[in-house]
């Protein structure tokens, strides 16, 4: 037995020699990167339900790279770029989630299920006491999803890839998933990864832009949560039936995503125990499994995609856009208000829901801890999700035309 | 690769479209307030 074949018996370390010396560093790098996001996301500093997976099997997943066949590196995960029906076959038998991969990801179902238990932890009551307001300040806050467009063609993107690139400012995972899927599919993984690491920077960088945008003086501002008009049940689940059709009607595309989640919402306030047990379930599971298959798909062949540093930039343009979009529209409705409105309510209608929320929220309690503005920070938080998926309607059908 | 003035035409069609779409979907709010408020009523009334 000589040193090669000791090395043999250890084919992750062994695979080291076999690649060139970039990727090599690379992915050791990739390998700590997944750790620190583990780490960041077990501290809070990230959104821990997005990053532990991700990290986690991101880490894992560079690890664990073996030899195959006539000296292939790959893994027992998932290979995304496989598309031949015969290679699909073998990869469907081999690798762990490549079933999850192929028939729950790449048609955009996963999209639809978490997008379904969001609808059943969506709040309406702000959102339809003050409908205007709350779409003002979430339409504002889609100056990202807007402006990255044409910055990212600028950068040698095609349309459809700008367009899908553009949503990423939505902040609203299934959207990306599903405007990649049927623009960009050959960016499909790369957007997609982007995008859901980018939710959890969110929780990290937005407190920083609110600083920087909002006085100190202003984020105390209280809202009484009394203001709020109570909203019956009957008026929520009959807006959820009819925004959801007339939705539908209109952007047939992404009827699916407007489907799942106007059917989560009159679920919701249906009140149908079982329905919305069985949901709540169901996003848990559906956010597990997505985080862990894009950690899956981190491995250093999709990062090493020179477009994906350009993505990478872009994606991060795109939430700081819309962030300050939001911001700004809070400090308009603020003024217009005569100084009721707390502005940090602006972050919120960037969506992610609920951690732009939770982000207005901590924020307004660092300058006080009494305040409660977490009721009215759902309601552009909502209309930030019905924006979103208006504007990703729009480009589905739109851009195809140009 | 697309066309810069392609795109800037894209998003002045979407932000029309959008605000079009946000305005429908406050209408369709307070037309369903206006119905279960007097839905309501009646039964009250009743």
């Amino acid at each position: 037995m000589n040193v090669t074949d000791i090395w043999n018996l250890f084919p992750g370390l062994y695979s080291f020699s076999l690649m060139e010396p970039g990727h090599a560093i690379i992915r050791i790098l990739l390998i700590f990167i997944g750790i620190f996001l583990v780490y960041m996301g077990y501290k809070d500093k990230l959104d821990p339900l997005l990053m532990l997976p991700i990290g986690f099997t991101m880490a894992c997943v560079n690890a664990g790279i073996l030899i195959m066949g006539e000296g292939q590196l790959t893994t027992l995960f998932v290979d995304p770029m496989v598309s031949d029906p015969i290679k699909l076959m073998d990869a469907l038998q081999m690798n762990f989630l490549q079933p999850f991969y192929n028939f729950t990801f790449a048609n955009g179902m996963i999209a639809c299920l978490v997008f379904m238990g969001i609808g059943v932890i969506t709040d309406l009551d702000f959102f339809m006491a003050r409908p205007f307001l709350s779409l003002f300040l979430a339409f504002a806050a889609e100056l990202g999803t807007l402006l990255t467009l044409p910055l990212a063609v600028a950068m040698g993107f095609s349309l459809k890839e700008a367009a899908s690139i553009a949503i990423v400012g939505g902040a609203d995972g299934p959207m990306v998933l599903f405007t990649s899927l049927m623009l960009a599919k050959h960016l499909f993984v790369p957007i997609a990864v982007m995008a859901y690491v980018y939710l959890g920077v969110c929780y990290a960088v937005y407190p920083y832009l609110i600083k920087l945008l909002i006085p100190k003086r202003l984020r105390a501002i209280p809202m009484d949560p009394m203001e709020i008009r109570d909203v019956p049940p009957s008026e929520k689940f009959t807006f959820s039936i009819v925004a959801g059709v007339i939705l539908c009607l209109v952007f047939p595309v992404a009827a699916p995503l407007f489907a799942c989640f106007f059917f989560g919402v009159a679920v919701k306030e249906a009140n149908i125990p079982r329905f919305r047990e069985f949901l709540d379930m169901l996003l848990s599971g559906s956010t597990l499994f997505l985080g862990f298959t894009l950690g899956a798909l981190l491995s250093v062949n999709v990062v090493m995609d020179p477009r994906v540093f350009l993505i990478l930039i872009l994606g991060m343009v795109a939430l700081l856009l819309s962030g300050i979009g939001g911001l700004v529209a809070g400090l308009i409705a603020y003024k217009v208000s005569g100084g009721k409105i707390n502005p940090l309510i602006g972050i919120a209608a960037v969506s992610c829901v609920p951690t732009t929320a939770k982000v207005a929220q901590h924020c307004a309690m660092e300058v006080d801890e009494t305040i409660m503005i977490l009721p009215q920070a759902m309601g552009p938080c909502v209309a930030g999700v019905i924006t979103t998926a208006i504007l990703c309607g729009i480009y589905v059908t739109l851009v195809p035309l140009f | 690769m697309g066309d810069v003035g392609t795109a800037f035409r894209i998003i002045l069609w979407a932000s029309i479209l959008g605000l079009i779409m946000c305005a429908l979907i406050g209408v369709v709010i307070l037309i369903v307030r206006r119905l279960t408020s007097s839905r309501k009523e009646g039964a009250e009334q009743t």
